[in-house]
């Protein structure tokens, strides 16, 4: 198969986009792309300030590389979650700080079990919920904390368009119309403080962001998070795969159809959101779940006994 | 055929076949894998031979 620009021999072919293309027209490509779908979704205005959330894995660091490039002013975040296992966050730290240095950019790291006195893992012992789902709501925390603290206009993350139709199928399948509601590539601004987010990536497949990674000498952990092996994410991502190989496109589809198809829907009404009476993030609570689950730590580091009673309390989203 | 996957080290017994279908012979997706053929990134039509060295990552990510 040869690259269609310059007839070299290609390196990848990618049947929804009927195009095959050689190492270094697909660098380039790739790139433009990514600049093509930021301004399709209007994603980003000049001279903004963009945090990038970091995981040490391809997508985020390919992210943050790209929009280095495109001339995007970017400062990345790495929240180091304490998971021991297979040392997965002191690696996947490494691989984020080395290529720091290697972009010449800076990097604000925050440790979970410093801020919280509790690593991501430790917060199983006391809340009912699983350990992904207490770890997004933490993420999610942080990233919105240190975008309103350090005056970013916009948080950037590196999902994919195999994040994003395994989500959507996930969803659907639950048919969770507030999450269908929220998905988008790009969510605004929303008062008091909730950070604007974009996915610059949101139409690229992992096997289109792996390539550029694998061309551009990416050095990114190939380790899963260890509680990742057993995602419903990734028995999605197989089925939607499998469906793309006979129908090349079917991917790409289901999400913009979901996307035109939110003009239409009748969702529910969005919870109006305040300040969180303890630490003044956004919330729809008056005091954020955030707030809630570090005021259990702390009860448990205090031995309070009225900390298990309260175990399986409700914690909402956001 | 020696094939690298991850930290794994499968042997194949053939001389040779087209990545494509080395890759349905494993049970990957070939929209969810990278072959690497010699260190150089390929694709599904290549004819890969037991001199290459061959490796395959996997690009599925969960979370
Ligand atoms: S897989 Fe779960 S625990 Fe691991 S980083 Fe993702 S959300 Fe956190
Ligand atoms: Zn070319
Ligand atoms: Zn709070």
């Amino acid at each position: 198969m040869r690259c269609r620009n310059c007839r070299e021999k290609a390196v990848i072919h990618m049947p929804a986009h009927k195009l095959a293309l050689c190492g270094s027209c697909y660098i380039s490509w790739f790139e433009g792309y990514t600049e093509r779908t930021i301004q399709k979704f209007n994603m980003l205005k000049p001279g903004e300030q963009i945090l990038v959330a970091v995981s040490g894995g391809k997508d985020s660091l390919a992210l943050w590389q790209v929009l280095t490039r495109l001339g995007v002013n970017t400062t990345a975040l790495y929240i180091h979650l304490g998971i021991a296992q297979k040392e997965y966050s002191d690696t996947s730290l490494a691989k984020a700080r080395a290529f720091e240095e290697r972009l010449n950019s800076s990097l604000i790291v925050i440790d979970v079990a410093k801020e919280l006195g509790m690593s991501v893992p430790e917060t199983k012992r006391l809340m009912s919920r699983k350990v992904c789902a207490t770890c997004g709501l933490i993420k999610r925390y942080y990233m919105n904390k240190t975008a309103a603290d350090g005056e970013f206009d916009a948080i950037a993350t590196g999902h994919n368009l195999d994040d994003e139709t395994a989500s959507l199928l996930g969803n659907t399948m639950e048919w969770r119309l507030s999450y269908l509601k929220r998905q988008h590539p790009v969510l605004a601004e929303r008062p008091p403080g909730l950070k604007k987010k974009v996915k610059p990536f949101c139409y690229f497949t992992e096997k289109e962001t792996a390539t550029y990674a694998f061309l551009t000498g990416i050095d990114y952990i190939m380790t899963e998070c260890p509680y990742a092996l057993h995602a419903s994410s990734i028995e999605y991502k197989n089925v939607l795969n499998a469906l793309e190989e006979n129908g090349a496109g079917r991917k790409r589809r289901f999400y913009d159809h979901l996307l035109k198809a939110q003009g239409h829907l009748a969702f529910p009404e969005e919870a109006e959101l305040n300040r969180c009476r303890i630490c003044n993030q956004p919330t729809t609570l008056s005091v954020c779940s955030f707030c809630n689950i570090s005021k259990k730590i702390r009860e448990i580091k205090d031995k309070k006994p009225s900390a298990i009673s309260r175990q399986h309390s409700a914690v909402a989203e956001v | 055929m020696k094939i690298q996957l991850h930290n794994r080290v499968k042997e194949l017994e053939i001389d040779s076949i087209k990545a494509r279908v080395l890759l349905k012979e494993l049970g990957i997706s070939p929209g969810a894998a990278l072959v690497i053929k010699n260190d150089v990134l390929v694709c599904e039509d290549e004819i890969l031979t037991a001199e290459d060295s061959i490796r395959i990552i996997k690009t599925i990510s969960g979370g």
